[in-house]
């Protein structure tokens, strides 16, 4: 069974795609994910970000091998809060969406750290090309990642859809605290890369499903035949 | 059975190319090392680049299938004469352009009309880019017209992601428009769409290897067709039916 940490759910905007849990856990059970992180992407443009995380939670009640993982702002008092409930391993944050920039956060940091809890951070939603043309939002830069898992060195933080030299460069670091999933990263050399410079133990799985076919993420992974199991690295987490 | 419709021989990549083509496809057709010159090449680079190809490709001819790369900035002669000698001399199966000119520039007239005499499919790249739009590059609607003005030519417009719902329905009019799978990210919503709106019979696969992973390209198809007949048409039928083989 393949552990995905990189499952969204609820409406995007410019894509059809399946909006609700049920669907999409047939779906990946096709391609052999049996579990996972799911952070909401309504969240993502929709600042009723409270309403968003309730959404996510009722939505995957029913799935307790899929975890949920809310969407978190320092202005929100009430996703922090969520952070409290056993369930939740991690919280996810949207900076370059949400309009701030990743070193003005203070209580997101503290507060995960205290609760020994993830934080996510996707570098992108789509591929930068294919934007709207009226709702282009530029990836967060890889520098401004590393430097805050340089000031916190306790806390976990995974990093979502990077591309090859992105992740190629965070995972280069070999920081202990930092880990980058699989979703945008593609080619016929990237893993083989990522296996002579001995990162791939901080290299999970993650689909980014429903805007990816899944299988697409589990067959660009039987393709590599190095030693490596996703599953086991998101354990880590 | 599998016939990768979009597949690239870069040099620097070429040993991975090869293997992930093994794991993935029966048979390919190589597009050539485009960017091998730059943005721009001379028909001199041209000429290199579709050697390249033919070396490539000759090795195994039942399998791999070679198509002919042309700068359509380049004299008309020149193209002519490397698409009469490439098509004609040595049996390449379709000509491909690439970012160097929008298609629906009248320049490519009388290169369309080569290229219904030779009776061959365009392989055309395109892209609804909203950043990093190259000068030359294509949108689907320089496709439409490019489609409109050479009706007894098949195109293929590559790059369904990138293409985008808008773009998919764009070419749906035009019986003579073909769409790819290759290249953008492996997202299966605009292969339902394109599915729906197009049918399997005008949708190849491809997995432009080795930019993109074959596997997760492959991946897309098997995880979004479930029809077994839309399965062998997306994946080798149509593909042999538009060469010809």
């Amino acid at each position: 069974m393949i552990f995905d940490v990189n499952i969204g759910y609820g409406v995007w905007p410019f894509r059809t795609t399946l909006r609700t849990a049920a669907p999409l856990v047939r779906k990946l059970a096709l391609s052999g994910i049996g579990a996972g992180w799911v952070h909401s992407m309504e969240s993502v443009w929709n600042f009723d970000i409270d309403r968003c995380n309730q959404a996510l939670l009722k939505g995957w009640k029913r799935f307790p091998e899929f975890k949920t993982v809310p969407t978190l702002h320092e202005a929100y008092q009430q996703s922090l809060e969520l952070l409290e409930m056993a369930q939740i391993p991690a919280g996810i944050i949207y900076p370059n969406y949400h309009g701030y920039a990743l070193d003005s956060l203070e209580e997101i940091p503290k507060v995960l750290q205290r609760l020994k809890k993830t934080l996510v951070i996707p570098l992108r939603q789509e591929d930068e090309r294919n934007q709207h043309p009226m709702a282009r939002v530029p990836a967060l830069a890889v520098a401004q990642v590393l430097a805050f898992c340089r000031k916190f060195p306790d806390l976990k933080v995974l990093v979502l859809n990077a591309c090859n030299a992105e992740a190629a460069s965070l995972l280069s670091e070999k920081m202990e605290n930092l880990y980058c999933d699989s979703a945008f990263i593609d080619g016929v050399t990237p893993y083989r890369k990522f296996e002579e410079g001995q990162t791939l133990d901080h290299l999970l799985f993650g689909s980014n499903a429903p805007l990816f076919e899944p299988l697409a993420s589990v067959m660009k992974f039987q393709e590599f035949k190095g030693k490596y199991d996703p599953s086991k690295n998101a354990a880590k987490l | 059975m599998i016939f990768d419709f979009h597949t690239h021989n870069f040099r620097k990549t070429l040993p991975e190319t090869v293997i992930a083509l093994e794991n993935t496809a029966d048979s390919f057709l190589c597009l050539g090392d485009v960017f091998a010159f730059g943005a721009d090449p001379s028909a001199e680079e041209i000429h290199k680049i579709n050697d390249d190809v033919l070396e490539y490709t000759s090795c195994d001819s039942s399998h791999r299938f070679a198509a002919c790369f042309i700068n359509p900035c380049n004299s008309v002669d020149s193209c002519i004469g490397e698409m009469r000698f490439r098509v004609l001399k040595q049996g390449f199966k379709a000509i491909k352009f690439e970012v160097n000119l929008p298609c629906s520039d009248p320049a490519m007239t009388p290169l369309m009309r080569e290229i219904a005499r030779l009776k061959v499919p365009v392989v055309h790249h395109c892209w609804r880019k909203s950043a990093d739009r190259c000068p030359g590059e294509s949108f689907p609607e320089d496709v439409v017209v490019l489609a409109k003005r050479n009706p007894d030519v098949n195109i293929v417009m590559a790059h369904i992601s990138s293409c985008g719902y808008l773009g998919v329905a764009q070419i749906a009019p035009l019986k003579n428009v073909y769409t790819d799978t290759s290249g953008g990210v492996p997202e299966g919503s605009i292969l339902e769409y394109a599915l729906a709106l197009l049918g399997p019979e005008r949708i190849l696969y491809g997995s432009d290897v080795p930019c993109r992973s074959a596997a997760s390209q492959l991946g897309r198809v098997l995880g979004t067709v479930k029809s077994r007949r839309a399965r062998e048409l997306i994946l080798y039928k149509n593909a042999e039916r538009l060469l010809g083989l």
